[in-house]
């Protein structure tokens, strides 16, 4: 009984790992995270203009996975506090990111409609000129329901100015998408949609014009399989053109049909279940002018979708999955190469056209479990597996020839999150596998008559990635003026890299072609820092960090370039309220690379660092306010030479010196108008001191100047100003020296109009 | 009034903890994080070891002329290759731009003008060993001269250098032409790599020099030659 109980050990300990080994869900953690793991994030965010405030920035992103500049961008992107993007995100059942993509196309839906009467007219106009090109759009919206009826559409054009050189290019696009909907009841409705997109490129006098009018009819349902068991079904289809992108490839024409649908379960409260997807068929022909016409079949699927089991208990799981599939077809016009009869050296082109499948295709499923014991602490555990393939055609000499790639990716971490004895504790372990085939051309020396000749040849190789890293954090505020923080990380990477076919070795008489370099790539690090607060006016942070590099090529022929780097950095931060509208803080750093070279000791290196940054933010009126911010780098670096008493001393052989200051001067009168000057002022030096004094070897002063203004204000009452507008002007003047005698070059300068302006009217 | 603190489970975060702790274990007991062991470099034939230098320009270049007295024996590849930025170790990539000259009259001949990369200057460099009736007694130098311009030094770790090669083979040339060179300095290793070699041939021999001046073609030449496409 026992030996049949361990045999089945294996198999339980790996049901136990892939049961552990989850995504966390979507949903946001709930605001109970303890301050001290966030004792650090930046409230100067807060700063952001746009009336939208990001409290809680750092928690939310941390619970939702994702970054917080990416959280922070999509609040702008879509104008939404964070709170209704998150709130907007869980009810549409979707991926925070994806919140204006599903915005948009729901304004589509005649189903989605709240409203029995709507008219509603918006105007864009916006002007966008930068240094090398200037773009005008200009955009109209129209909406119209009136009871079952429903009507939208949105219209673009849009001109690019581009300046390259002495010539000026133009692309005009316009894109209109009209819709007509009938609702017969809250659960089905029909109707029709016309897309047109015209596109005309002229650049260096070739002018270029694409257009495409997609008619198609759509059927809109939602559906209901049992209480809490539905979702919706959208059907579209009808003619479709598709134009040639490009000069060998053909256009397409023929018939589709488009569907789309979703299935939801919200029935317990221990288990809900999302999944949707999107497939396609076409039928058809592709016609390349005045060549060949081949008939064709199109089929793409997308299908992805999430279970998440235990929501609210203290142990939830959650599993998603996508799948996707893409066949389509297209007709191509191939060149081969061909050489004459009888070994002539003459060569001649063979034209073909030919109907080409790429088939591509993706499988993917990632789980995790997240557990929490009453408040104090989390450990999540995921695991993630993948796997695509791609056929993809390539034109070489001697014709077209498919080439598959395959990529395959198994990873799992481990996440842990804990608050004891007034520690804050945070630890996470990742280990990932991603491997790669795919075809590669390379040169092979092959013995010929007592030398050498090289032969190219096609072949496969496959390489193996693996990446691991173990960090961990601790903080404590050890008084009510201190906080203590350490953390570490150590990871590493290694690739191998190995030919995986042998076909080749007929065209090098059997001489292997070498693969890649196998390398291992090792760092860790940690940080130890103190933070000193007596009051709201002043604190301080003092830290050191020390990290270890190590990069390493396995092979002989490349080991001799193998090095360690030990980095050495302590910083000492602080800030200073000086007045109520006056604060200066500052940043002091000192940093040492040294490069250790395994098989060269006598190229060993010391890379030095000395750095400080100046800063002051001045509210000089109510109107005015100003910052100030002086950088100033020093870098010496050198070898080591052996001193009379037969030590090694560090040898300065070049040094440079970089300053920049800049400035930002804002008054605003009103809080709809702004003007705004960025004065930035640089010089770098650098100087060689291989002769034992200091040469300078070259100087560089620039000075940059960007002047302009910004507006959010009402024209109207229906009318919207915004955006800003800014002239630049840059000028730089470089000096190098030839045996300390300078030699002037050319100063260049330039300005130019930059900025967005948008006019925005609504009915 | 003293606030009452929360109960919570017993044990519970250590238990959490432990259950970490025998995760990671589960990959045993040797370090996970141990780098593999590398070769020691090539000794192998008992020949040249090339001190690589790549912490100046001119380091660099030396480096490369070393590599070409090595004849691709020892480390003579690796020297070689590790005076041109490697997009899979470093944070620049290499290219090279062909002579427009000999681009034209390449393509006139047929050839595949291939884009360049650091596989195909690998054989290339196996290639120059091979033209010109190779001998095993031979003995391969490459002299860089300075081609009258001043480098430039970008500023931020670029530097642009304008030099002539000249390859020869003994006393006879085999390569021949003129290189602007641009030079970047990798941040964390402070190595001066090659990351822009723009070709040009020298105008007293042109693109296709006659058969008694073939020595003198250029690195653009000879790469589109080496391909053997």
């Amino acid at each position: 009984m026992l030996r049949r109980l361990a045999r089945l050990l294996p198999a339980a300990l790996l049901l136990g790992l892939a049961a552990l080994s989850l995504t966390p869900p979507v949903r946001a953690q709930t605001p109970a995270s303890p301050g001290a793991r966030f004792a650090f994030a930046d409230t100067t965010l807060l700063r952001d203009t746009l009336d939208l405030h990001f409290d809680g920035l750092f928690e939310l992103a941390d619970s939702l996975r994702i970054t917080p500049d990416s959280l922070r961008a999509y609040a702008i992107r879509y104008d939404m506090p964070l709170s209704r993007l998150v709130f907007l995100a869980d009810s549409l059942g979707t991926r925070v990111d994806s919140v204006g993509t599903v915005f948009t196309r729901e304004q589509f839906n005649p189903l989605a409609r709240r409203t029995d009467r709507l008219t509603s007219f918006r105007y864009e106009s916006t002007y966008t000129p930068a240094r090398q090109s200037a773009a005008w759009g200009n955009s109209v919206t129209a909406d119209l329901v009136r009871g079952p009826a429903t009507l939208h559409n949105a219209t673009v054009v849009r001109v690019d100015r581009i300046i390259g050189g002495s010539t000026i290019g133009f692309t005009r696009s316009n894109n209109s998408s009209t819709e007509a909907g009938w609702r017969f009841s809250p659960n089905l409705a029909a109707g029709g949609r016309v897309n047109y997109t015209r596109t005309e490129n002229d650049q260096l006098g070739s002018k270029r014009v694409t257009q495409n009018t997609d008619l198609q009819g759509s059927l809109r349902g939602r559906y209901s399989l049992a209480p809490h068991l539905g979702g919706d079904l959208n059907f579209f289809g009808g003619p479709f053109n598709e134009p040639s992108n490009s000069l060998s490839s053909g256009s397409k024409q023929g018939i589709g049909t488009q569907v789309d649908g979703r299935l939801q379960y919200t029935g317990t409260s221990w288990i809900t279940m999302d999944n949707h997807g999107t497939g396609s068929v076409r039928f058809g022909h592709a016609t390349i002018p005045a060549r060949a016409r081949f008939p064709t079949q199109d089929l793409r699927y997308n299908l992805q979708g999430n279970v998440s089991m235990w929501p609210s208990s203290p142990a939830s799981v959650t599993v998603n999955y996508a799948l996707n599939g893409d066949h389509t077809e297209r007709a191509s016009t191939t060149t081969q190469y061909v050489t004459g009869p009888g070994g002539s050296t003459d060569v001649d082109t063979l034209v073909t056209d030919r109907l080409l499948s790429e088939p591509s295709g993706t499988a993917s499923v990632d789980a995790a479990t997240q557990s929490s014991a009453g408040g104090r602490g989390t450990l999540t555990l995921s695991a993630n597996l993948s796997r695509s393939t791609r056929l993809l055609a390539s034109e070489r000499t001697s014709g077209l020839v498919l080439d598959r790639s395959l990529s395959r990716d198994a990873g799992f971490s481990v996440d842990g999150q804990l608050n004891m004895w007034g520690w804050s504790l945070d630890a996470q372990f990742n280990e990932d596998h991603p491997s790669d085939e795919n075809p590669r051309t390379g040169a092979v020396s092959v013995p010929v008559d007592g030398g050498f000749d090289a032969v190219t040849v096609d072949y496969r190789e496959r390489s193996r990635i693996l990446n691991r890293s173990i960090s961990a954090q601790a903080t404590r505020a050890l008084t009510s003026h201190l906080t203590f923080r350490a953390r570490g990380n150590v990871s590493l990477t290694q690739n191998r890299y190995a030919v995986v076919d042998n076909a080749y070795l007929a065209e090098t008489d059997g001489v292997p072609v070498k693969p890649g370099d196998a390398q291992d790539n090792y760092r860790q690090s940690y940080r130890i820092e103190g933070t000193y607060m007596p009051s709201s006016r002043f604190s301080t942070t003092v830290g050191l960090q020390v990290s270890r590099v190590t990069q390493l090529l396995l092979d002989a022929l490349r080991s001799i370039s193998n090095k360690e780097d030990r980095v050495y950095t302590t910083d000492w931060v602080w800030t200073y309220r000086l007045f109520a509208g006056l604060t200066a803080n500052q940043r002091n750093q000192i940093n040492a690379t040294y490069t250790n070279n395994i098989y060269h000791p006598q190229n060993n290196r010391l890379v030095l660092s000395y750095s400080t940054v100046t800063t002051l933010n001045a509210t000089l009126t109510r109107h005015l306010t100003a910052d100030l911010t002086h950088n100033t780098i020093y870098g010496p670096n050198g070898g080591y030479a052996v001193a009379v008493d037969g030590l090694q001393y560090f040898s300065v052989s070049d040094a440079t010196r970089d300053y920049t200051l800049s400035g930002r001067l804002n008054y605003t009168p009103t809080p709809a108008f702004t003007l705004t000057l960025f004065p930035t002022y640089r010089a770098n030096e650098r100087e060689d001191r291989t002769g034992g004094i200091n040469v300078t070897t070259s100087t560089r002063a620039q000075l940059d100047m960007s002047a302009g203004a910004s507006l959010n204000t009402n024209v109207t009452e229906r009318a919207r100003l915004t955006g800003s507008i800014y002239r630049n002007f840059s000028s730089r003047r470089d000096v190098t020296y030839r045996a300390g005698v300078p030699n002037y070059q050319p100063s260049s300068a330039y300005d130019y109009w930059s900025g967005s302006l948008q006019l925005s009217w609504q009915l | 009034m003293t606030r009452r603190p929360t109960p919570h489970p017993a044990g519970s975060p250590a238990t959490l903890a432990v259950c970490a702790l025998a995760l990671l274990a589960l990959s045993g007991c040797h370090n996970p994080f141990m780098p593999a062991e590398a070769q020691p470099p090539a000794t192998d034939t008992g020949t040249i070891q090339v001190a690589t230098d790549y912490a100046t320009r001119e380091g660099t270049l030396t480096t490369i002329a070393e590599a070409i007295f090595a004849k691709a024996q020892g480390n003579g590849q690796s020297a070689y290759l590790g005076a041109f930025a490697d997009t899979s170790v470093d944070e620049f990539g290499f290219t090279v731009v062909f002579d427009p000259d000999v681009f034209a009259e390449r393509t006139q001949a047929g050839k595949t003008i291939p884009i360049w990369n650091r596989s195909y200057e690998s054989a290339f460099y196996r290639y120059l060993f091979t033209i010109a009736s190779p001998t095993s007694e031979a003995q391969y130098s490459l002299k860089w001269t300075s081609d009258g311009v001043d480098d430039v030094d970008e500023g931020a770790g670029v530097a642009t250098l304008y030099r002539q090669y000249e390859v020869k083979k003994d006393d006879d040339t085999i390569a021949f032409g003129h290189a602007t060179l641009t030079m970047r300095r990798t941040a964390p290793t402070s190595r001066w790599l090659i990351t822009h070699w723009e070709d040009h041939v020298d105008a007293a021999y042109g693109p296709d020099p006659p058969p008694d001046k073939a020595g003198f073609r250029s690195f653009s030449r000879l790469r589109i030659d080496s391909t053997g496409q």
